[in-house]
């Protein structure tokens, strides 16, 4: 531990931190573009400089450790003329352009010039360096180079996180620009981190931009779906519609990343729903369906529920008590054909389940395939495609009633008898545990689509027309005794950060 | 009248002098041979006890530097920085051209003084002749077992690579000398780790000038003391003078330290151009503050004295302007090569350098206003000692020197100036 002295305040922090963690773990936060806990400190934008005791020239924060008996000011009258002057610097060759910049409203440059401009301008807009507008660095991401402030944090994302040499900074002083290595462009698979660490409107998402002003948009703590790594995000909606994914830190998991096909694993959420429940006579409402279902269930001579490592804890467990409770002579297994992806050495997983593991915590793994070969009459398929997924099962399922519990209009939905809309992990309360045993929450960003309803509640309806008693007062009653009826999942990890990388 | 004192350019001025043919006859690599039987410490104590201070611009005591090296290393490498870009100065090249093998034989010195294997030379892009004959030199001294495997003694290397710049100032820096050598963009490192720490390739390395290196062997040859019977207590030996500009008999000369400016430019330059008076004078390069013909008349040519007149002796790069020098026009040029050849890392050179620049257009083109000049002095104050090396102060002191000095004819050229002054052609 270091003692020092910030702000006439002294505080005990770690050894060896910069001094912006050193200050942020006493809530004092220093402005900075360049810094990225992420990424090797460059020191070049000279926003976080401060004044330490018996140093005449001010130092910047984020490459100086924190030592014992240091004395640190960060908002001395040098300090503050210092950020004003630096302000004043990157915004000389800006083309202020905030009416149409996609980054207006969580801008590092909007933020800091709130507090530190100089309000009365010593620039002439003619006398600004032009530079390129809308280069297309790759598949992802847009380049206005007249925006850029050259922090090069996406040049140290791609060396140091990515690992692959595609973006550099070019040519000298006022003509330094970011561009991509000649032949090459930003293409890899992790490409998307550069828009949200770029601390300005230089880099833009080729996705989202121009698509809904950032102060509209409402948003969630999530988990990534699209993999058992469990990546945190951020979910964020707009006209209950999932606008765009973004990261949220969590050193212990993801770092401040996500892969490019989990930023872009959303539109399905938007897309092709089941908005009704629908049977071969028709469309339901929710209570018709549940008693249609409860029907097939009981007039069938035998019965195979299929759970999915995609469904949340809670729902694998609402299964389980629901086949207990209702259907006691009822299979029960769990599985998905999802095909694997190849793993790498970032972030990626190869299987594509966000909850197997979870799922085999609960007991749920099994022989899916004898399961369907000793022809139980009725199945009932619980958030899982298995058509979509495995094609050749169709052999396997033909003749069988089909029930599909499902949000999507995916190929099990489309081919069962009974189909009935439930709500997706952007609608509801629910938790995955990754491949490492570490269980995560998600919380819901949307109104529930349709007449989408959650899994659990879906089974309490279908208990409820088989005569059999399955209720939860609430969500947490259900999370709490999934938990307590499996131990093993270790109930929701703790994290050592959290949050987005605020500047 | 003062003399040249001849102490580096001894060998110079025959059309073979840069040859090991010529150098050897005229007693070239005596004082390395002499340190094959020193210790490494006794030379760095003869380096020390000289007082010897670096050439580049800075002043830095060479021992003192040597010593910070850690004591337990596992390599050691030397650059040799020849990546001479001030304006004003090219007193380097001479070396390079002329006695090539005079600075082989410091590096050899340096090398067994600071127990290096491998030296490298960084040389300026645009010096194709001083590059030729440094090369050829290396060559020669390879062949003759001077440089190479046994150079330092048997089985010792002294291996010399040389590594041609691409024509950027900044690669003058040191840490920014090192990352291109690296193969990285020549921009200055953020310091500490100092290069004698963490330098070339991450290990302890010094970094020496061609001038400094050029010392050595006159100091192991004659000994610290007659190296100090030369000059001033605080700059001992002589110094190479790059005099440019409105004088009859432009050149580099060699004068002890301690001599009168006037003499220099007087004696030995002939004068100023045509008979006409000076006006001002940069005494060490382009980013030393300029000096008024006053100040540069009473100061003599050491490092000391130049200070305490408000400037510095740099490089020893000499810039004499007559009286017709229009001072907002030189301090244009200054200006657009430093917005030019900023690296653009840190903020407020990147955007700082530009924007001074074209404002000392506007007022040299008669179009700046009373306005201009105040946001000249104050971007010129905000770029000082804000960034990750010392080239914004290199553009600032110029700026601030030649407005404060020169202040009527910045006045002069606004094109709001009071109309009693109107009469300006």
């Amino acid at each position: 531990m270091a003692k020092f002295t910030l702000n006439g305040v002294e505080r005990e922090v770690p050894d060896g931190i910069n001094l912006i963690e050193a200050a942020l773990l006493s809530k004092v936060r220093i402005p900075h573009y360049c810094y990225h806990p992420g990424l090797s400190p460059e020191g070049n934008c000279r926003m976080c400089v401060v004044e330490i005791e018996g140093i005449p020239k001010l130092q910047t924060a984020c490459t100086t450790l924190v030592a014992d008996g240091m004395v640190v000011e960060t908002e001395s009258e040098k300090v503050i003329q210092e950020r004003t002057e630096v302000m004043e610097f990157l915004l000389r060759n800006h083309p202020i352009d905030c009416p149409i910049c996609d980054q207006a409203g969580e801008c590092g440059l909007q933020k800091y010039y709130m507090e530190h401009g100089l309000h009365d301008s010593r620039v002439a807009v003619e006398e600004k360096i032009l530079k390129r507008k809308r280069v297309d660095l790759g598949p992802l991401v847009v380049l206005d180079s007249e925006r850029c402030i050259l922090c090069s944090r996406c040049v140290r994302f791609c060396d140091e996180v990515a690992g692959v040499r595609e973006l550099v900074l070019a040519n000298r002083g006022g003509r330094s620009e970011i561009t991509t290595f000649p032949g090459r462009t930003l293409e890899n698979p992790y490409s998307g981190n550069v828009v949200d660490i770029c601390p300005v409107g230089a880099l833009t998402s080729k996705d989202f931009r121009f698509k809904v002003r950032v102060w509209f948009l409402k948003t969630a703590d999530s988990i990534c779906p699209g993999c058992e790594r469990g990546c945190n995000i951020y979910l964020e909606q707009y006209q209950n519609e999932v606008q765009r994914i973004r990261p949220r830190a969590n050193p212990d998991v993801n770092r401040w990343w996500i892969c490019d096909d989990g930023r872009l694993d959303y539109k399905w959420i938007n897309r092709d729903r089941l908005l009704r429940a629908e049977g071969e006579a028709g469309t339901h409402p929710p209570e018709r369906a549940d008693e249609e279902a409860a029907r097939m269930l009981k007039e069938a001579s035998s019965v195979l529920l299929v759970a999915s490592p995609r469904s949340s804890n809670e729902n694998l467990f609402a299964l389980k008590r629901f086949r207990d409770a209702a259907l006691p002579r009822a299979a029960l297994v769990g599985g998905s054909f999802r095909k694997p992806w190849e793993e790498d050495r970032i972030l990626k997983r190869p299987d594509r389940n966000p909850n197997r593991k979870g799922m085999e915590l609960l007991g749920l793994s099994g022989d899916l395939e004898g399961a369907l070969r000793t022809g139980p009459e009725c199945v009932l398929v619980v958030e899982n495609d298995l058509l979509g997924d495995r094609p050749e099962l169709a052999d396997l399922l033909r003749g069988k009633k089909l029930i599909a519990l499902a949000s999507n209009r995916d190929a099990t939905a489309e081919a069962a008898a009974l189909r009935i809309p439930v709500c997706t992990y952007a609608e509801t309360e629910g938790s995955w545990t990754n491949f490492e045993g570490r269980t995560q929450a998600f919380r819901p960003v949307l109104k529930a689509v349709g007449e989408s309803r959650p899994v659990f509640r879906v089974l309490e309806g279908i208990a409820r027309a088989l005569e059999a008693s399955l209720a939860w007062s609430d969500f947490e009653t259900l999370r709490a005794e999934t938990f307590q009826a499996a131990p093993a999942l270790g109930g929701l990890a703790r994290t050592s950060g959290g949050g987005a990388h605020a500047l | 009248m003062i003399a040249e004192t001849i102490l580096l350019k001894a060998r110079m001025g025959n059309t073979d002098s840069h040859t090991l043919a010529s150098a050897r006859a005229a007693g070239a690599y005596r004082a390395s041979a002499k340190t094959l039987a020193a210790a490494p410490e006794e030379i760095v104590q003869l380096v020390k006890d000289s007082g010897l201070r670096g050439r580049g611009g800075a002043g830095f005591p060479t021992g003192l530097k040597w010593t910070f090296l850690p004591k337990n290393r596992d390599a050691t490498y030397l650059c040799v920085n020849a990546d001479e870009s001030e304006p004003g100065t090219f007193k380097d090249r001479l070396i390079l051209e002329e006695d090539p093998h005079l600075l082989i034989e410091g590096i050899v010195i340096a090398c067994r003084a600071i127990r290096c294997a491998h030296a490298y030379l960084y040389i300026r892009g645009e010096f194709c002749l001083p590059h030729e004959r440094i090369r050829a030199a290396a060559d020669e001294a390879y062949a003759a077992g001077l440089l190479g495997p046994n150079a330092g003694g048997p089985g010792q290397a002294i291996d010399l690579t040389i590594h041609r710049g691409a024509g950027a100032y900044i690669c003058g820096e040191e840490t920014a000398l090192l990352n291109s050598i690296e193969g990285k963009k020549g921009q200055p490192r953020m310091k500490p780790p100092f290069p004698t720490n963490v330098g070339l390739f991450g290990k302890p390395t010094v970094i020496n000038n061609v001038e400094t290196l050029a010392n050595l062997p006159f100091i192991v040859e004659k000994g610290p003391d007659a190296y100090r019977a030369i000059g001033t207590e605080k700059s001992p030996g002589t110094r190479l003078m790059s005099v440019s500009g409105h004088v009859e008999r432009p050149g580099v000369y060699e004068v002890a330290h301690g001599v009168p400016m006037r003499g220099l430019i007087e004696d030995l330059a002939g004068g100023v151009r045509g008979g006409r008076k000076l006006k001002a004078l940069i005494p060490g390069g382009s980013s030393t503050p300029v000096l008024t013909a006053e100040e540069a008349y009473a100061v003599n040519v050491d490092f000391e004295s130049v200070q305490a007149a408000g400037s510095m002796l740099g490089s020893g790069g000499c810039i004499v302007m007559d009286e017709t020098t229009d001072m907002v026009w030189a301090l244009d040029k200054l200006a657009h090569f430093y917005a030019h050849e900023s690296c653009g890392q840190c903020t407020p050179c990147r955007e700082g350098s530009g924007w001074i620049a074209e404002i000392v257009r506007k007022i040299a083109t008669g179009k700046g206003t009373r306005a201009d000049l105040e946001k000249l002095e104050s971007l010129a104050a905000q770029i000082v000692g804000n960034t990750i090396c010392v080239f914004s102060d290199a553009l600032a002191m110029p700026v601030v020197s030649h407005v404060t000095k020169f202040r009527a004819e910045f006045e002069a050229h606004l094109a709001d100036r009071a109309s009693s002054s109107s009469a300006a052609p």
